[in-house]
């Protein structure tokens, strides 16, 4: 599959600071979600992609263009940024007319792709109000109308999800996959792993300026369940419990957790776990109210991928 | 899918200038700009009311304070004001504000992005000390009876002239502190207060080394400076000063452009 986003070994610092470090990826049509933690450089990696900035070495080329410096490329890229910024003072439909019209479209095509972009975020209602009063959530949508108004190739978001409430975010989710399907480019960043995986099985992760994992995310979840996990379970009998499940040979260690009230276990086989507690806690007349598992969150998948 | 056709450069400069516009005409830089460009025709008005009480014996005409306005406050203050707020803003705001993405992620290149918010600029500033000078110049006309009315327009062009060349070489000099630097306004300032007010009457050549000098060399009225210059033997022709301001403007608005297409604004999250 041709890419049409090309990262060739590219760096870049600011100053001393290595924002990401000889990174080379190649991204097809469809969509890919951008995961990292706080500080990874997913950001960088965006802001390079999108041309904001330009690489210290190494190339960035999108469609087949360098999209450094490259303003006609500019039309087949939409990008929606994670910074809460608008010009307050103007409706959501002026919004979207005024950028628009940097593409040098007519006033009636301005208005016309305007009223499409708001019917896709479900933002007709508000869109004669002034930005200013709108929530976080109608912001975030705004930005998403923004970056897909005038039909872009490839659309980059940068934490589209920040501040939506469950419909929008479940809209949301549902028009990156559309656009996926449909053929497009779209490159989204977050740093909440089952966000992404709601979007797209195919994600990149980056940390300390580096890929780290790139791929499916199914196969990077094997490779996480791999490794020790652990588990913590709430309930009414936590000495009965650990005792029990001391009996089981994929149970590497069980700990008594106080400030949570239940037990901490780590094992190395998580999946025959999860099957067999349903069945030890009946079997012994334990009531299990809740299962946390402390390394389902991204932070933990890094910590595997890097360690 | 189908890529939309985009406009020619000229529609999406346009495109600029009105979200511009827009964003100009929503600060409250623009309410005070139109409050003090409004402070000469209100006085024109008090100054025509109160000549004509007959125990105050004024014999200043109202061209004589016409001229006076627009040396010490439209040419060494307003004018200055008004490009040191709005040109430094231009790039700089959109930067501030954290809305540069939008205007960069266009197909507009930035060289002109930062052509079509100068030629705004001009627009606004254009719009505020126009018809305050016309205002003020119309008024205090009517105060004298009109009698030279004739006679002094040939100094309101000049003076309109003068203004616009102003506007052109300061606002270039400011659009570029604005693209340079983060903290341009600080710069500008000190550009315009110690350099440019207190340089301007140093006598002997330093003068030259401000755009002051050079607009005061084509103002038509007498200024205190002006019999600086000639005293040391200073001047300098109208049509060079003339040539020298559009070049001010010229050389600040293409480095201005140059640095702005080479910038990276790396907004902090």
């Amino acid at each position: 599959m041709t890419p049409v986003i090309e990262v060739i070994e590219a760096s870049r610092w600011y100053g001393q600071v290595v924002g990401i470090n000889d990174v080379s990826v190649a991204l097809p049509s469809g969509v890919t979600g951008l995961l990292g933690p706080n500080g990874a450089g997913k950001s960088t990696l965006l802001k390079l992609v999108t041309g904001q900035i330009r690489p210290s070495t190494g190339q960035v080329r999108v469609l087949g263009e360098p999209i450094w410096d490259n303003p006609p490329l500019m039309a087949r890229v939409g990008f929606c940024p994670e910074q809460d910024a608008f010009y307050d003072q103007l409706t959501g439909r002026r919004f979207l007319e005024g950028l628009l019209g940097l593409h040098g479209f007519t006033r009636a095509d301005c208005r016309e792709l305007a009223t499409r972009a708001l019917e896709v975020v479900a933002m007709q209602e508000a869109a004669d109000r002034k930005i200013a009063s709108y929530s976080k959530g109608m912001r975030q949508r705004i930005k998403v109308a923004q970056a897909i108004a005038h039909d872009p190739e490839v659309i980059f978001l940068d934490e589209p999800l920040n501040g939506m409430d469950p419909m929008g975010r479940r809209h949301t989710v549902q028009l990156i996959r559309e656009w996926g399907a449909a053929g497009r480019t779209v490159v989204v960043s977050s740093h909440v792993l089952h966000e992404v995986e709601a979007m797209t099985p195919r994600i990149l992760m980056v940390n300390q300026g580096r890929i780290v994992a790139e791929g499916d995310v199914h196969e990077i979840r094997a490779l996480i369940d791999e490794h020790p996990h652990r588990i913590l379970i709430g309930c009414d009998q936590p000495r009965l419990l650990a005792a029990r499940l001391m009996d089981h040979e994929d149970v590497l260690s069980v700990r008594f957790s106080a400030e949570e009230g239940g037990v901490e276990v780590a094992t190395a086989r998580p999946d025959r776990f999860y099957s067999r507690l349903p069945e030890i806690a009946e079997t012994h007349g334990i009531r299990v109210d809740r299962i946390f598992s402390q390394d389902d969150n991204l932070q933990a998948v890094f910590d595997y991928l890097v360690r | 899918m189908a890529q939309l056709a985009l406009g020619p450069p000229s529609a999406r400069m346009l495109a600029v200038i009105r979200l511009t516009i827009r964003q100009v005409l929503a600060t409250r830089t623009t309410l005070v700009f139109a409050l003090l460009a409004a402070l000469p025709p209100a006085l024109a008005v008090l100054f025509a009311v109160v000549r004509k009480v007959p125990t105050l014996h004024i014999n200043a005409t109202g061209f004589d304070v016409f001229s006076f306005f627009m040396v010490t406050y439209y040419l060494h203050v307003l004018l200055v004001v008004i490009a040191l707020f709005y040109a430094t803003a231009l790039i700089h705001s959109e930067v501030e504000e954290k809305t540069i993405t939008y205007l960069l992620l266009r197909p507009v290149p930035k060289p002109h992005l930062l052509l079509a918010k100068y030629l705004t600029y001009l627009m606004a500033a254009a719009a505020i000390l126009a018809p305050s000078i016309l205002l003020s110049f119309g008024v205090f006309e009517l105060s004298d009876g009109a009698h030279g009315y004739a006679g002094h327009l040939r100094y309101l062009l000049w003076d309109l002239g003068v203004m616009a060349l102003g506007v052109m070489a300061y606002g270039a000099v400011f659009v570029f502190l604005g693209t340079w630097l983060k903290r341009p306004v600080m710069v500008g300032l000190f550009f315009a207060v110690v350099w440019e007010w207190a340089i301007t009457y140093v006598p002997g050549y330093f003068g030259k080394l401000t755009i002051l000098h050079y607009l005061l060399s084509i103002f038509p009225h007498s200024t205190v400076q002006r019999g600086v210059q000639t005293l040391f033997g200073s001047t300098t022709s109208r049509p060079m000063a003339i040539m020298v301001l559009l070049l001010i403007a010229t050389v600040f608005l293409g480095l201005a452009m140059e640095t702005f297409r080479r910038s990276e604004y790396v907004l902090e999250q």
